[in-house]
């Protein structure tokens, strides 16, 4: 069961992507998805394409384990190239089948579409890949201070994501003991009609449900045994620091950017 | 039934950088009608054991035969249910596994996912709930409403009433007081020596693998360090000191006493009370 829950799971190590700020991280690949849209003929797709593989090098992550955790996304990329061979009807006709026809715009529009597509998934893949969760939400509660001004509630935010992010792992065991100790029951999770199927769902999601709300509430006790009272005044063991290889990094992004810019027509 | 493992390994996520092998070659068997006992360290595979026995985990390689029924990765799915229905677990913190809206409903539930025939079912759970010392009152309350200790009474309730001709325990009595604890372990033994059940017991309490088991299989690192009678395991404080075990405190104090009296006194699975007494008896003589 554990198998496929592999897309963008955090995995440890000391590359230079896994040392760079998570801030840097999150600043580039934010931009780096607006970027991919403006990407528009066969060399500046290129251009970023060597980029990203550039980034995958560096996280030292073997690339058949990061294709793999990306395969459920493997379905919409070709979905989309078949759907825009399908639809646009531009430039000379390749071929025809009755009044079903194929053009080499509908063709050139998919590849584009999909290629843009994979490397978005790819690059914010590796963000997952590479950062723990806690720094993700570190970095974007600090990148996102300025909002407090406004009364959002920054710091709540970032706890809530943290929490849900820190709990995930423990409900995934835990559905899977649940669904062990059902099975041992004789539930079926696999095989039947489409109704037993959604009927076997119940003893799992019933106990699930009561075990997170009880964790819920002794984690609120916890937090409140310990003086927890929200973001004021309150300081971080872990305090977010650029250093050398996050302005390296960001002057060669900037240069890369700035190629790309050239790049496009 | 009987129960053998063949060069059974089992990988957890393989190809991926989380793989992690959590048994390794094991060989074993364990008799019809044995009540043998599996300690080991955390993360010394027990739990991955048992889970081989009614096929939650196929093995990665190598085969588990369990009655007539074989497990092994080439193997053509089968119906796994009519292996369930034999083999009952408890799990830990079995409590955790109640959903229904009365307990009743609960403990009935896994009689009726085997179909078993209605006329059987009310009797079994009368049974089993006599079992469990459980009253008849709380059929129709909610599992929720109840203690932490009769709910756990409950989820083994649901366990026995499916009758299993193998029954794997791990850890029943975690977190229970320790009148709780007893009546529980007196309750699975009671059952074993009733119905002949195939009992594997897994546990981290040492007093209960002595007190119960036939057999105790010491697991270190995902293989069989050591495995024999009681008195063989126990004869051994050092190879148990390697899987990070210890010696159950009747053991330990019986070996101080005859250190300090020079006294042998042999454990034949007395009470405390009944070896406090002979303890004394031996001492006036002296």
């Amino acid at each position: 069961m554990k198998s496929y829950m592999i897309i963008g799971q955090y995995v440890p190590g000391h590359s230079f992507i896994h040392r760079l700020d998570p801030r840097t991280k999150l600043m580039i690949i934010f931009t780096f998805v607006f970027i991919v849209f403006f990407a528009n003929n066969l060399v500046s797709y290129s251009w970023l394409t060597l980029f990203a593989f550039a980034a995958v090098l560096l996280t030292q992550l073997r690339l058949g384990y990061i294709i793999k955790g990306i395969t459920p996304v493997w379905f919409l990329i070709v979905f989309t190239l078949l759907l825009h061979i399908i639809v646009t009807k531009e430039g000379p006709i390749l071929l025809e089948i009755g009044s079903f026809a194929i053009h080499q715009g509908g063709i050139e529009r998919g590849l584009m579409i999909s290629w843009r597509f994979m490397l978005l998934v790819l690059v914010t893949s590796l963000l997952t890949l590479t950062t723990a969760p806690m720094e993700i939400t570190d970095a974007l509660e600090m990148l996102l201070g300025p909002f407090k001004k406004l009364r959002i509630p920054v710091h709540e935010l970032a706890l809530m994501m943290s929490i849900s992010l820190r709990f995930i792992p423990t409900l995934l065991d835990e559905t899977e003991k649940i669904s062990k100790a059902q099975a041992s029951r004789g539930v079926d999770f696999r095989t039947g009609s489409m109704k037993s199927r959604i009927y076997a769902i119940v003893p799992l999601l019933v106990p699930l449900f009561i075990s997170a709300f009880k964790r819920a509430e002794d984690l609120a006790m916890a937090m409140e045994a310990r003086g927890y009272r929200g973001s004021e005044g309150r300081t971080k063991l872990r305090q977010l620091q650029f250093k050398r290889i996050d302005y390296i990094t960001a002057i060669v992004y900037l240069a890369v950017m700035i190629m790309f810019l050239f790049l496009r027509q | 039934m009987e129960i053998t493992f063949k060069d059974v390994s089992y990988t957890y996520q393989p190809n991926t950088p989380f793989s992690h092998q959590a048994l390794t070659n094991m060989n074993l068997t364990i008799r019809d009608q044995e009540f043998v006992a599996v300690v080991g360290h955390t993360g010394s595979g027990k739990s991955t054991l048992l889970q081989h026995i009614n096929g939650l985990l196929i093995p990665s390689s190598g085969e588990v035969q369990i009655g007539s029924f074989v497990l092994s990765k080439g193997q053509k799915k089968q119906d796994l249910k009519k292996l369930r229905e034999k083999v009952g677990v408890v799990f830990q913190y079995p409590e955790h596994q109640l959903f229904e809206e009365t307990v009743e409903r609960d403990i009935r539930f896994a009689m009726e996912n085997f179909h078993i025939p209605k006329e059987d079912i009310q009797p079994r759970i009368m049974e089993a709930l006599a079992q469990v010392n459980l009253e008849e009152e709380v059929l129709a309350k909610s599992p929720f409403e109840l203690s932490g200790g009769q709910m756990r009474r409950v989820a083994i309730a649901g366990v026995l009433a499916m009758k299993p001709e193998v029954l794997i325990l791990d850890e029943p009595t975690a977190g229970l007081d320790p009148q709780g604890q007893q009546a529980i372990m007196d309750l699975f033994y009671r059952i074993h020596k009733e119905r002949g059940t195939t009992t594997i017991l897994v546990t981290h309490q040492m007093a209960d693998a002595l007190a119960y088991a036939d057999r105790i299989i010491v697991l270190a690192k995902g293989s069989m360090l050591m495995e024999g009678t009681p008195e063989q395991v126990f004869a051994n404080p050092d190879l148990l000191a390697e899987a990070n075990l210890d010696m159950p405190e009747v053991l330990t104090l019986l070996n101080h006493f005859e250190e300090r009296f020079g006294i042998h006194i042999a454990y034949q699975r007395q009470s405390a009370h009944d070896l406090a007494k002979e303890m004394i008896e031996k001492l006036r003589e002296t």
